[in-house]
């Protein structure tokens, strides 16, 4: 089930919260865990054992890690390398068997004389839910939680609906408590509410359009590429998958709020950044944190030498990158940040600092375009004509006139897009709330209004599912 | 005093009230809907969409297995969602007033004129790239050399061949819209530039673009097909290339019969309620009832013969044409045996079309947009002896078909 469905909104959500707050508080997190299940099982009913298994395997094995890590902590870590094996395998198997051996595959003396295992669909949600599960057990063995002894609370942890399927990776130390003692609130569902809506309007509304522009943009591009179409193509999926992806990490804070958890922001206003340094820092927050805590840090990060930090941030992207998809666009993606991450570090932030702001930040904003490029094209070859043709190169024309007439076409809802991507809105927002005495009534209304509007793209639109449910 | 007071008691107050308003719409809005769903009857047909809606599945285990069970609840509620049309129309207007100039890839033109002009284009062997105007040239390379062999095959044995291009919409009624003409017309001239002289081809479209800017009414405004006065020109331009001049019917033969509220596949795919309807003609000569038209694959002859009347009484009204789809069809004079066999193979286009040529021949009809053998051509002129060939096929099907490259 995703999100932005009619089902998802006006039935699941609905049903969900009538038995969540019908039944008493002791059978909140059992109510969440079977609901979740449901969810998942929606569309994935077989590999929902898959995610049980690796549920069981993290829960088991937890006792063992907790017991040992400071009387035996070599036997402790013996438990934790297990876990971590049993979860990553799932993962690595199902993602990334299909491309390994596609690639073995070319090799001549191979050709045609092993498994391809083409067939094998990737289990939704499988690189969000293995990656928090693992957070539990490396925690637990740094003695950073407690061990969880309730298997619901701990299902109900890695299940839970709102984020486990495209995220935000929730770290198990961040909501423990949450887990056995929250307490919900009118103001915390409330605002909860407004979240979703806001998620909803930021999916629906504008990351839709933008897909559709991006569409339009590629196909045209794959009969008559053209220079202006290059960049609307670069610029189109910018907006889409930041209205798409942040919209979705709206609706899951959002709806988690409305069952009393406080999930961390993922996102903060990643296009204003100055610096490619800067944008990880705002995009995706939950996974880079992910990675810096339990690759970076643990393979030493800056403290062993600059030499070792270069090979550790290597690692890092690298990983970044082929966690995106087991494809070698992505491996090329997250290889290109490290390059120009490690050359912020050497130099160019230093370089940056130097030239006036609006330099620094188209700067910012082309690396991030051109990084977007190598991740949309799946066929790196495909991706990397794409950005030839953004600087005139295998063009047949600057622009054709068609391509004019879309552009002008999308012009307003970009430029909305583009106003939304900073954070004036959210500021505009706030004074007037402060100042109008109208807005305890507008604000709700808006909000509906948002949610109406949603609903009518919903219903009218074909398929969209959300572009991160497959990493 | 009191009414700073006041004023500070109401700013303290200001939260609570929004965080219950809130509450209270967002449960009323969704608990309300979700209760509508559960009221409201099913419907079974969406005559708006032309298309059966998804009814409650039966749940088996092995359909919730494979995940046709939840795709299908999706579907269910997707398609039983209470006021969908509203809900449609609203967002097609909010696609309107957001500066897009179009809804689901259909055009709003000056007089209510309504054209698809987004489609799914054939992208050589790679399946389909969505496309305004952007077409493979491979595909219509490959589909001017079937039309070429066809030409050359049919030459040796005798046979006189016609090939017909319809027009989209979009080609003919450019000029209703601020939409750039150059694509389509880089693609018509591609096609004939392609095509080798010695096919016998008359360009049918220009002349209804003449015809359109002259206020004729050649296009429908919320229909994909061309019109009946549309299909007479392009009727005439047929009998011309084959030095029938003398032959063609004039209009004033026919007695036109009009039926109004015709709300057509455009109009249906732009979902917006406010675009009124357009006529359909029957030009008729009175004698239409002589006409028989034998379905050969059930056996069955069509009790309406070219018309099937009940169909003006649906929204579906151009099936009234040879009663819709059929994928083999054969029509014969009951009056006048001894007539030229024509085969005509085409896709809809043709459907209205068809009645003129049935006064000069007894016509073998093959649907081309059906995956079956109907582009084995040689096949059905051998098989019923046909005299003369003509392929009518629209612009549309060309680019977003590889049905037309299989011909042989």
């Amino acid at each position: 089930m995703v999100f932005s469905s009619l089902i998802f909104i006006f039935a699941f959500l609905t049903l969900t919260l009538v038995l969540y707050y019908a039944l008493p508080r002791k059978w909140r997190n059992g109510v969440l865990l079977v609901m979740s299940l449901v969810f998942y099982g929606w569309g994935e009913p077989l590999y929902i054992f898959l995610m049980l298994a690796s549920v069981c395997a993290a829960f088991g094995l937890g006792f063992p890690i907790a017991k040992y890590r400071t009387s035996a902590p070599g036997k402790a870590k013996g438990f934790l390398v297990l876990s971590i094996l049993l979860n990553l395998s799932a993962l690595l198997f199902f993602k990334y068997a299909g491309f390994v051996m596609r690639n073995l595959n070319l090799l001549p003396f191979l050709t045609g004389k092993i498994p391809l295992f083409s067939d094998l669909a990737l289990p939704i949600g499988i690189s969000f839910y293995t990656f928090q599960i693992m957070s539990y057990s490396i925690d637990l063995y740094r003695g950073e939680i407690g061990v969880q002894k309730n298997i619901v609370s701990f299902g109900t942890y890695v299940a839970l609906f709102p984020q486990l399927i495209a995220g935000p990776i929730v770290r198990y130390r961040d909501i423990e408590e949450q887990l056995g003692h929250r307490k919900e609130s009118l103001e915390q569902f409330a605002s909860g509410v407004k979240r979703f809506c806001a998620g909803v309007g930021k999916k629906a509304l504008l990351g839709d359009g933008m897909a559709a522009a991006y569409r339009y943009f590629t196909g045209a591009g794959s009969f008559q590429p053209t220079a202006l179409g290059a960049w609307m193509i670069m610029i189109s999926f910018s907006l889409h998958i930041y209205y798409d992806f942040s919209g979705y990490s709206d609706m899951a804070i959002g709806l988690g709020r409305m069952f009393g958890f406080e999930f961390k922001e993922n996102f903060n206003y990643p296009y204003v950044s100055d610096s490619i340094t800067e944008f990880w820092r705002r995009w995706h927050i939950s996974l880079s944190t992910w990675f810096r805590e339990y690759v970076y840090f643990p393979l030493g990060g800056n403290r062993r030498g600059k030499g070792r930090q270069i090979f550790n941030l290597a690692v890092v992207w690298v990983l970044t990158g082929f966690w995106h998809g087991a494809s070698w666009n992505f491996v090329i993606w997250g290889a290109y940040f490290f390059l120009l991450l490690v050359m912020e570090k050497r130099f160019l932030l230093k370089a940056l600092g130097k030239v006036p702001r609006a330099f620094r930040h188209i700067y910012a904003l082309l690396m991030i375009g051109i990084g977007w490029m190598i991740f949309a094209f799946e066929n790196p070859a495909e991706g990397f004509a794409a950005l030839g043709n953004l600087f005139g190169i295998g063009v047949s024309a600057a622009f054709l006139p068609s391509g004019l007439y879309e552009t002008a076409r999308y012009l307003p809802v970009m430029a909305v897009c583009i106003f939304g991507a900073t954070p004036l809105p959210a500021k505009l927002w706030k004074k007037w709330k402060e100042r109008s005495y109208l807005s305890p009534v507008l604000e709700p209304v808006a909000a509906m209004a948002v949610l109406a509007l949603g609903t009518a793209y919903m219903t009218s639109a074909t398929y969209s599912p959300f572009l991160y449910f497959r990493f | 005093m009191k009414n700073a007071k006041r004023a500070k008691d109401k700013q303290k107050k200001k939260p609570e009230l929004s965080a219950v308003l809130t509450t209270v719409l967002f449960c009323l809005f969704t608990a309300g809907l979700f209760a509508a769903f559960l009221l409201f009857p099913d419907r079974e047909y969406s005559e708006n969409e032309n298309r059966t809606l998804q009814t409650f599945p039966g749940w088996t285990a092995s359909d919730h297995l494979d995940g046709t069970f939840g795709s299908e609840m999706n579907d269910y509620f997707a398609d039983q969602f209470p006021m969908r049309n509203g809900w449609t129309a609203a967002k097609g207007i909010a696609e309107l007033v957001a500066g897009k100039g179009e809804n689901n890839g259909v055009l709003v033109g000056t007089n209510e004129q309504l054209a698809v002009y987004a489609f799914d284009a054939c992208a050589g062997t790679e399946g389909y790239v969505p496309s305004t105007d952007g077409y493979s040239e491979k595909l219509v390379e490959r589909e001017c050399r079937a039309l070429a062999d066809m030409d050359e095959k049919l030459k040796k044995q005798g046979i006189p061949f016609c090939f017909l291009l319809a027009p989209r919409t979009i080609d003919v009624a450019a000029s209703a819209f601020t939409y750039p003409d150059d694509g389509s017309r880089k693609l018509i001239s591609d096609f004939y530039g392609r095509l080798p002289e010695t096919v016998n081809a008359p360009e049918v479209i220009p002349l209804l673009r003449e015809k359109y800017e002259s206020g004729e009414y050649v296009a429908y405004r919320t229909d994909h097909h061309w019109t009946t006065l549309g299909a007479y020109y392009a009727y005439v331009e047929v009998m011309k290339s084959w030095g029938m001049e003398g032959e063609i019917l004039p209009e004033s033969a026919f007695t036109v019969s009009r039926t109004p509220n015709f709300y057509g596949t455009t109009w249906s795919k732009l979902g917006l309620p406010f675009v009124g309807p357009d006529v359909l003609e029957l030009w008729e000569t009175g004698d239409e009832d002589r006409y028989l038209a034998e379905d050969l694959d059930s056996g069955h002859v069509l009790p309406g013969g070219l018309y099937s009347r009940s169909f003006l009484e649906v929204k579906d009204k151009y099936a009234v044409f040879l009663d819709g789809t059929h994928n083999r069809l054969r029509i014969t004079d009951s009056e006048g045996p001894g007539r030229e066999t024509l085969l005509v193979a085409k896709d809809s286009f043709a459907n209205c079309m068809i009645p003129f040529l049935a006064r000069h021949f007894d016509i073998v009809v093959l649907n081309l947009s059906d995956g079956g053998d109907e582009t084995n051509l040689s096949k059905y002129v051998e098989k019923y002896g046909c005299d003369r060939v003509l392929i009518v096929y629209g612009l549309e099907n060309a680019t977003t078909s590889y049905r037309l490259s299989g011909i042989r």
